[in-house]
């Protein structure tokens, strides 16, 4: 089934997964996004192989859309907002610094492996965020009771359909209903992505506007 | 004056190399006397004999008989470039063997990735006479800043089995490096040695590059005597099998195979090779101990082992895929078995060459068939090799990726001035038709990482320096030490899919198998692999982790690439010999293969046809549930398939429908599950032929852009894109990781006309639809009679895809019960 986004309650809380890599909490008016890699392909040029920056670019313009639409009073990214602490020009780091004041909305940072030894003015960062019954994490938190969901990125789940030498892949959503978690798709253009457990519950993002249910 | 003196010179010289033949009792070949004149005359070219006639004696005799002073030098004076590791030992046996006659000074040692690193810094401070290495390692030696040095005063380069190494990216690999070689040594000779191929000529300019005057060629007319003898069906059979069925006949070989005698097995797959071992060892378990399977998946050590037991005479029998066509050379075996067909002429001989390795010797071969209609294709090879005719070998051309990785090799090691590269490289052969614009654009690439990223300062893969004395030129170098240890662990053109090492739970390692394959194992499976049957207990790190099991199983690992579609040549005469089964009355072209083909052929006929040389034949067959059409074009399996998905889609235009394809060297079929009018062919016959679309419709008939993704991969890889080995397991390393579909996406967004991108193109053209071939096979069609018959039960010659089919619906059932209940059918 075919959708512009999928509505998901969790105790009492809605989440709303939407095709442009995020998810949305209405009742807090959170807007949720993960593994961004910004800065990657600069990396990958300082190492002598070549990719163009325009990820970076399209990254921050795609991000503009989705606060524009959605008018998140928080935007909380789960993690691996840079790719390497090395590869953070000034340029960077003043744009990422300058976001809260030109999207006019509080930003949050769990931060994530990749985003070691950075340091970022005007964002606040935690190692993992709770609120309620949900904890936000970057890399899956081990969970004591079954009635809390984490919510969390680093693995960049995606869907891979395969039919006589045709192969196709999606970024998803991914579901552990054993272990409630939830893995958001990787935002940032320049990233690649890893099948996940057949038993995951996966909602796959199959244009910037369509979402299915699988 | 000077004339006179170098002639003497020259004769004593000869005489001298006679001596050492006469020593061991060996009486010199024409063509060897013959190749030691034009060296010791300055002249290059290529040699080209067929295996185990004593072609490195001819080779290599003229530059030993040179070297003067060996312990004074400095420098490497021989180069012996061959293709494989395991053949570099018993070179340097036979070299060494000959250096002591001329001066027991002369030193010969071998550089390859089993080299140890103290050999290896050893060998670059006093360098021996004669380095033995192979392609790669050159590469490398060539990012060395010591390469100078090394090379200083080489005299000579010899290249083994030059056919070998010509059908690849590694050809391309070698003419690079000799360029280089060429370019920084004066009056350096160069000579490769080849087995028997279709265009020497081309292969011989390849070798000297292309402004060398004419490369002398020498042949000789040695015609080693090969004699074929096909495994015939016992019984008076009516129906070809096919596929790995062939098992079924092991009674019939078995009957004819020498406990006692050392004997080689070639199969063409490593799962097939799994599937003979297995029914070997249990039909003979008497042998159990002196049987050994052989195949590029299995450990190294393991296939060591092999090796030396062969050699030492404990193991008698082995079950090998290509793994062993070259290299390892023990001595003569005495058995060599083909199992299914050869696909190509080339590799049949060289497969029965093994059997006797003596000039003269008379090769022996054993073929069993996998599906009677192979016999048409022995019968046709016994034709070929009675006409003297040899296939052709094609070098790929314009390989950007291997140009790029040379490039870089060059400025890690003592850097290079574009304009004399550019010279170099486009005297190669596979590279002169190289224009400005792309050698401009690759320079760009190293140096800017392309067009779009000139404005991004940190990316340098390249840097300028000025020349100390003249700042009007400049040298590209590669500065970053790290980049440099990335650039050496990646040298090479053989890439690799994604492997899982097997290991056992102790650790014993066992070999590798495809991720894809690993990835479909569930907890407790078992499979049946490096002869052993392995039960799966779990995965980690790359490595599957598997204890022996009991169980029985039929899973089978299968290797991706272990297809091979016969050659163009083969086909030519495979139709002819189709043609002559009209007249099997006709004693004149009789042959055992031909005469037990008799019954089939004979069903063939009442059913159908068969089909003369101006005849193309079709075949309808329509069942309760499904549709079948059966095209017959005899053009190997790679166009059969093309042509398949092209009538296909040409179909689908006509009128909606869904098609399964199937396809083999003999033809193709097409079924669906719906009552389809194929006859349509016949009022459109001018559609379903016509080739001014067929670009276009290919790529809309087949998912182009996975195609080419694919190709895409092994050519990041080669051309330094994406990392084939970490050096180091670091974080760094960790987050340099990116897949090369993400490198296509981007490429293919941001920048257009990126010669790598258009290379995978064109190589999915080229060597995979193979445009150029179904292009001519359609157009051949065209001109031919078209028969359409309508059959009531399959024919012996729709047998074969009928099968194909069931075996790609069904996986693991066994497929001999649903082939039998076929026959069943068939023969009611």
């Amino acid at each position: 089934m075919k959708k512009s986004s999928f509505k998901f309650y969790w105790e009492d809380t809605l989440l709303e997964m939407l095709p442009s890599r995020a998810l949305f909490l209405p009742e807090t008016k959170e807007l949720l996004i993960c593994d961004i890699h910004l800065g990657k392909a600069d990396y990958f040029q300082q190492n002598g192989i070549p990719l163009t920056n325009k990820s970076d670019e399209n990254n921050f313009a795609r991000i503009k859309t989705i606060v524009k639409k959605y008018s998140p009073e928080n935007l909380l990214i789960l993690g691996d907002l840079f790719h390497s602490k090395y590869s953070i020009s000034k340029a960077l780091q003043k744009k990422v610094e300058d976001l809260p004041e030109i999207l006019k909305t509080n930003i949050e940072l769990v931060l994530g492996n990749h985003d070691v030894g950075c340091d970022i003015k005007n964002i606040k960062t935690f190692d993992v965020k709770k609120n309620k019954n949900i904890i936000f994490s970057h890399e899956p938190f081990n969970l004591t009771n079954n009635k809390t969901l984490n919510i969390c990125g680093h693995y960049h789940p995606k869907l891979y359909l395969k039919n006589n030498g045709d192969k196709l892949s999606f970024r998803c959503f991914a579901m552990d209903m054993h272990k409630n978690v939830l893995y958001l798709p990787a935002f940032g253009d320049l990233t690649g992505g890893y099948p996940c457990k057949k038993s995951f519950k996966k909602w796959a993002i199959v244009s910037d506007e369509e979402i299915i249910e699988t | 004056m000077k004339n006179i003196t170098q002639n003497s010179k020259q004769k004593n010289l000869i005489s001298k190399i006679k001596q050492f033949f006469f020593t061991n009792r060996w009486e010199p070949l024409p063509y060897q006397i013959k190749s030691w004149e034009a060296f010791l005359n300055g002249k290059n070219g290529i040699i080209q004999v067929p295996t185990g006639c004593g072609k490195t004696y001819a080779a290599l005799m003229g530059p030993l008989a040179q070297i003067e002073n060996p312990k004074n030098n400095k420098s490497v004076n021989i180069l012996l470039i061959t293709p494989l590791k395991a053949l570099s030992n018993d070179l340097k046996n036979s070299i060494q063997l000959a250096a002591l006659h001329f001066n027991k000074d002369i030193t010969v040692e071998i550089r390859n990735g089993d080299t140890t690193p103290y050999q290896k810094k050893k060998q670059l401070a006093k360098p021996p006479n004669i380095l033995i290495t192979t392609p790669e390692s050159l590469s490398l030696l060539l990012s060395n800043k010591e390469s100078n040095n090394l090379f200083k005063e080489l005299s000579s380069i010899i290249i083994d089995e030059w056919h070998e190494l010509m059908g690849s990216k590694r050809g391309n690999q070698c003419e690079l490096s000799l360029s280089w070689l060429r370019g920084n040594i004066k009056n350096l000779q160069i000579w490769a040695m080849s087995a028997t191929i279709g265009n020497i000529e081309e292969a011989a300019r390849a070798v000297v590059g292309m402004s060398a005057i004419k490369p002398k060629i020498i042949s000789t007319n040695i015609q080693k005597e090969i004699e074929i003898l096909s495994v015939l069906p016992e019984e008076e059979t009516t129906f070809p099998w096919s596929g790995h069925l062939g098992i079924r006949s092991h009674s019939s070989l078995l009957k004819i195979l020498d406990k006692n005698k050392s004997t080689l097995l070639f199969t063409n797959t490593r799962n097939q090779s799994e599937r003979w071992y297995q029914c070997l060892k249990f039909f003979l378990p008497e042998m159990e101990d002196k049987i050994a399977l052989h195949h590029g998946s299995l450990d190294k050590e393991d296939r060591k082992r092999v090796e030396k037991g062969v050699k030492d005479g404990l193991i008698k029998w082995v079950v090998c895929t290509s793994s062993l066509d070259l290299g390892v050379d023990f001595q003569p075996v005495d058995q060599i078995v083909q199992i299914g067909s050869a696909k190509n002429l080339a590799r049949l001989i060289q497969r029965a060459g093994r059997s006797a390795h003596r000039p003269g010797g008379k090769s022996k071969i054993i073929f069993m068939p996998t599906n009677s209609l192979e016999l048409l294709e022995i019968s046709a090879m016994r034709r070929i090799i009675k006409s003297g005719i040899s296939e052709e070998i094609r070098l790929p051309e314009l390989s950007y990726d291997v140009l790029l990785q040379h490039l870089i090799s060059l400025a890690c090691g003592n850097g290079f001035d574009p304009t004399i590269e550019k010279e170099r490289i486009k005297n190669c052969w596979s590279y002169r038709n190289l224009t400005d614009q792309d050698w401009n654009w690759c320079l760009d690439f190293l140096e800017y990482g392309g067009k779009c990223l000139k404005a991004y300062p940190k990316y340098k893969k390249i840097v300028k320096e000025e020349s100390q004395n003249n700042n009007e030129k400049f040298k590209y170098f590669v500065k970053d030490k790290s980049l440099i240890r990335m650039h050496k662990f990646n040298i090479g053109t053989i890439t690799s899919d994604k492997f899982v090492n097997v290991k056992y739970m102790k650790g014993k390692s066992l070999g590798n198998l495809e991720e894809n394959f690993a990835s479909k194992l569930n907890l407790g499976d078992t499979f049946y692999f490096a002869g052993k049957m392995l039960q799966f207990v779990r995965i980690r790190d790359m490595t599957l982790y598997v204890k022996k099991s009991t169980k029985k199983s039929s899973l089978i690992p299968a290797w991706v690439g272990g297809q091979m579609a016969i050659s163009d040549l083969l086909c030519e005469s495979l139709r002819r010999e189709i043609d002559i089964c009209n007249e099997l009355d006709n004693f004149d072209y009789l042959n055992p293969e031909l005469n037990s083909l008799r019954p089939i052929l004979e069903k063939q006929k009442v059913l159908s046809n068969i089909p003369k040389k101006d005849e193309f034949l079709i075949e309808i067959y329509k069942t309760k549930d499904f549709s079948n059409l059966f095209v017959f074009t005899l053009d190997g399996k790679f166009v059969n398939e093309g042509i398949a998905f092209l009538w296909a889609l040409r179909f689908t235009k006509l009128k909606q429908s869904t098609f399964s394809i199937t396809s083999n060297d003999f033809g193709f079929g097409l079924t669906t599950s719906e009552d389809y009018d194929f006859s349509i062919i016949k009022k459109e016959a001018n559609y379903f032929f016509d080739n001014k679309r067929l670009e276009e419709d290919l790529e809309n008939a087949i998912n182009f852009s996975e195609l080419t993704k694919r190709r895409f991969k092994n050519i990041a890889q080669i051309s330094g894109l994406v990392n084939q080995n970490n050096p180091t397991k670091t974080k760094t390393s960790s987050q340099l990781q990116i897949s090369s579909s993400l490198f296509y996406d981007v490429f293919t967004k941001y920048e257009e006309g990126h010669l790598l991108i258009k290379q995978s193109h064109q190589e999915v053209k080229e060597y995979q639809l193979e445009n150029k071939r179904i292009s001519r096979s359609l157009e051949r069609l065209k001109n031919l009679k078209i028969l359409i018959n309508e059959i009531k039960t399959p024919t012996p010659f729709a047998f074969p895809l009928l099968v194909e089919r069931l075996k790609n619906t069904l996986s693991n059932e066994s497929i001999e019960k649903r082939v039998e209940k076929l026959i069943k059918i068939y023969s009611d």
